[in-house]
């Protein structure tokens, strides 16, 4: 019995520092739930266990956008300025949030009950967890004002993992990349569509293609264009 | 029969649970029990319930995650921010300043009223919780990494507008605990700035990241290992009958040949198996299902196989008794692989009692319920225009001021040395020391003094300045300056200055002595014709108030008709006297006689005409005033016998001041 105490304390001790984790989904359980904003959400249902049945469902992260402050304004300013020589710069700052509103979430709950029914509960936006490797906001795309604004960068928030938690940025600009980027947003061009604010997760799941937990990673990702026009 | 040795793994549990619970000291909650609540006002607050200890039962109890980051608060309910632009009335080229002051202190947590709304929705059993549940206060938190409080701002991150950030590195990990961020901004960051939360705009270029992490407990893996004992003794018993029919009396073989002899046959027969022999038995118990391993698990496959391995290892200490070989020989790979510090293989003998025991049971069912305190970060970010439109009215928050408080000026007595002068610190001037002082009432008076040289010319100039703190003083009265010349020779002039009064604009700074430059012409065919080979001129003037002469010949064999000459007069004077001495080549020495001169420095050589006629009289009285001139000291000073500037006092010193 010392033995077998000794052992399991070893590794218990092992999962201590290897340990960090949330919660598993089921992959094999799968739905898919359009909105009324005819957005699609992944919705899951928790991994069970060989003793349990679990009627929990959790959706994937969803709806990165620029949060909203109490006046439910858009936390996205882009302020141009000039120098007394006349040449302009600008300074680009905004909050970012993801998750369901609490509207959307009864939404998805009315949603459910319909596919599997009544007993089925949705508990909200699942809590990733971080990927390590890009645990900040990061801006992905073909568009020439990737570049702009990822060398203009002062500083990225970190990607939050609670839905609704916010994240922020600031930028300040030269005079051409703020003459860029102000046309870009004046014009609504395509390179605002092809610019790409993302978060970066990781997934546990369970099932389906391999025998117990497995991480999949996973990237929430929105253009400039739908953020700036929604 | 189903038998629970949960007391065994209830041990291990509580023994991890003790490891946890002593190696961190904060709370720690039900990773599976938490709620979202959102509040009236907008605000969302995710809260966790107590973890229950050795039990999957949900408590009531619930932690909230930090919250509500905002503006600390004095006792009076002011706002702890500040931002003060300030201007000087100088230019900055001229020394004046001009930017802002930001200042804040901050904390989280909810405030009253939605602590109160939080209570009653848990009391209630709203928004997913269930009824009569509690708020036991905030979560226990603590920084992410060493810098755990980031500001996030293109204003203040630029080292122009913003030329220093002092901030508190440490997100606060209490409610209500302060961390401050402070800056001062050029005159363009505070613009900026300013222009971001003073105009109708959503955010600021300024936004707060706190960093947490939190510890919660998560159902890491659970587990349930059934032994049916019962298939077990069926298949030795099965393998026993069909050994008997074939081969009598002899050991038994085969898988569980060992476990038989053990069970069934004579008990000095029993023989050591190996480590993989025994291992072997037991992958086929589980193959074959009598033993049956359910394990669910939410962490990685690997930590899994480690478990099994502890499972298998529990069984082998259960089943067999141990011993070293009587050869010692290498352990196997398996044994290895499980006891990574054994040296030698060792052998294994079943445990007769053990069998006879699990025999009885029938089935026996082990459970495992593997639960693990894990952090996890979560971070609180917001911006200061959510906080800012509550202060900007605040004129103890927001506000200006013009840095034009007298107490803090400074001014400069300059002194200016005369153009004139810088000349004169070649030949004439060695230095001049100014003493100043500005008698102030509170009784500290201001005295000092600086001194101009040579090197002071060479490097910085004609100008001298001595800075003087105005600070309590409101006399309107200046300064008085005293100024002392060293003069070649080892002068001082004066020997007791007296105090002047001075000038805010600037004092000029004569010295006592002016230059002139004396030029002496004569017609040298006319000198010649005359038999005159040398005309000297004698000047007399005052010098640091005494009476001296300077002599300047012009030789007519050297054929030049004009000889200057810089003699240094007294300022307060404004002429010299004069005389011309004529050297005939056999006449001697022929002294014309003395006059003066106002402010012109040319003087021709004018032959009387009495000379020209050759008059004897006139001749014999220059002739006779040739003979008394009397030559002065070395350093041209002049004995008071041979003084004659007193008979032209009123041309010369008239002027005397």
């Amino acid at each position: 019995m010392k033995s077998f105490i000794h052992y399991s304390i070893q590794i218990l001790l092992i999962l201590l520092y290897l340990g960090s984790n949330a919660q598993v989904l089921d992959a094999r359980k799968e739905f898919s739930i359009v909105l009324s904003d005819s957005t699609q959400l992944k919705v899951f249902k928790k991994a069970g266990s060989f003793d349990e049945v679990s009627d929990e469902y959790y959706s994937l992260p969803s709806h990165l956008k620029f949060s909203v402050n109490q006046k439910k304004e858009p936390e996205f300013s882009f302020l141009t300025y000039s120098d007394r020589g006349g040449s302009q710069s600008g300074i680009l700052h905004f909050l970012m949030s993801w998750g369901l509103s609490l509207s959307q979430r009864k939404e998805v709950q009315t949603a459910l009950e319909k596919i599997v029914g009544e007993d089925a509960r949705f508990m909200g936006s699942i809590v990733p967890e971080l990927d390590n490797t890009y645990n900040t906001l990061q801006i992905i795309g073909s568009s020439p004002l990737v570049d702009i604004l990822s060398e203009s960068a002062t500083a990225i928030g970190r990607v939050p993992t609670f839905s609704n938690s916010k994240t922020a940025c600031s930028f300040k600009l030269d005079h051409n990349d703020t003459e860029t980027l102000k046309t870009a947003i004046a014009d609504n061009t395509e390179d605002l569509k092809t610019l790409f604010l993302s978060m970066n997760f990781i997934i546990k799941f369970k099932g389906k293609h391999r025998a117990g937990i497995y991480d999949e990673n996973y990237q929430l990702k929105t253009n400039l264009f739908e953020l700036l026009n929604n | 029969m189903k038998t629970k040795i949960k007391h065994v793994l209830k041990g291990v549990i509580l023994l991890y649970l003790l490891i946890n619970f002593t190696s961190s000291d904060a709370q720690i909650v039900d990773d599976t029990n938490k709620l979202s609540l959102t509040l009236k006002d907008g605000t969302q607050v995710v809260l966790y319930g107590e973890a229950s200890s050795l039990s999957d039962r949900k408590s009531k109890n619930y932690y909230y995650l930090p919250v509500s980051l905002r503006l600390g608060a004095k006792p009076d309910k002011t706002p702890e921010f500040l931002f003060l632009k300030y201007i000087t009335e100088e230019k900055e080229a001229n020394g004046g300043i001009g930017g802002a002051l930001l200042h804040m202190l901050m904390e989280w947590g909810l405030t009253p009223k939605q602590q109160k709304e939080v209570e009653q929705i848990l009391a209630k059993g709203e928004q997913g919780a269930r009824k009569k549940s509690k708020l036991k206060g905030a979560l226990d938190v603590k920084p992410d990494g060493d810098k755990s409080l980031r500001i996030i701002s293109a204003t203040l991150t630029d080292g122009k507008l913003a030329p220093s950030v002092v901030q508190s590195l440490s997100a606060p990990v209490l409610p209500g605990s302060k961390v401050a961020v402070a800056s001062n901004l050029s005159a363009n960051g505070a613009q900026l700035l300013a222009a971001t939360f003073e105009k109708t705009r959503s955010i600021t270029d300024l936004s707060i990241e706190m960093g947490f992490k939190y510890t919660t407990r998560i159902p890491a893996a659970k587990g349930r290992v059934i032994v049916n004992w019962s298939e077990v003794k069926k298949h030795f018993e099965r393998d026993y009958a069909k050994y008997e029919e074939v081969r009598g009396k002899k050991k038994r073989g085969g898988l569980f040949g060992g476990i038989a002899d053990a069970l069934f046959g004579k008990r000095t027969e029993v023989k050591s198996r190996s480590y993989d022999e025994v291992r072997s038995v037991i992958d086929h118990m589980v193959e074959k299902e009598y033993i049956k391993v359910d394990f669910d698990e939410n962490i990685a496959d690997d930590r899994v196989t480690k478990i099994r391995e502890a499972f298998f290892d529990f069984f082998l200490q259960k089943m067999t008794e141990s011993g070293d070989s009587d050869v010692l020989t290498p352990p196997t790979e398996k044994e290895k692989a499980a006891m990574p510090n054994i040296k030698y293989g060792k052998k294994y003998t079943y445990n007769r009692r053990f069998f006879e025991s699990s025999f009885k049971k029938k089935t026996e069912t082990y459970y495992l319920n593997y639960r693990l305190a894990v952090e996890k970060p979560f971070t609180l970010t917001a911006n200061l225009a959510s906080w800012y439109n509550g202060v900007k009215n605040n004129k103890k928050c927001v506000g200006t001021v013009l840095m034009n408080d007298k107490f803090f000026t400074h001014r400069d007595i300059n002194m200016i040395l005369d153009l004139e002068a810088k000349e004169m610190f070649d030949k004439e001037v060695n230095y001049v020391t100014v003493n100043v002082k500005k008698e102030r009432k509170s009784g500290k008076h201001f005295n000092a003094y600086t001194t101009i040289d040579k090197e002071h010319l060479k490097d910085s100039g004609l100008k001298a300045t001595i800075s003087y703190a105005r600070g309590n003083d409101k006399s309107s009265e200046v300064y008085q300056y005293q100024t002392q010349w060293s003069l070649k020779g080892g002068n001082i002039y004066p020997k007791d200055p007296e105090w002047q009064e001075g000038s805010w604009q600037s004092i000029t700074l004569f010295p006592p002595i002016v230059p002139r430059t004396i030029e002496f012409e004569a017609d040298l065919e006319e000198l010649s014709a005359l038999g005159v080979v040398r005309a000297t001129l004698l000047l007399r003037y005052y010098k640091f108030g005494e009476e001296v002469e300077t002599n300047v010949p012009l030789t007519v064999s050297k054929d030049e008709p004009l000889v200057e000459k810089m003699i240094f007069t007294d300022r307060n004077t404004q002429g010299y006297a004069y005389q011309l001495v004529l050297t005939h080549k056999e006449k001697g020495k022929m002294a014309l006689g003395w006059d003066d001169k106002i402010n012109d420095d040319y003087i021709y050589a004018s032959i009387p005409q009495e000379l020209k006629d050759d008059d004897p009289d006139y001749l014999d009285k220059i002739i006779e005033a040739g003979k008394v001139i009397l030559k002065p000291g070395a350093d041209g000073k002049v004995s008071k016998a041979a003084s004659i500037l007193d008979k032209f006092k009123d041309v010369i010193g008239i002027v005397k001041n």
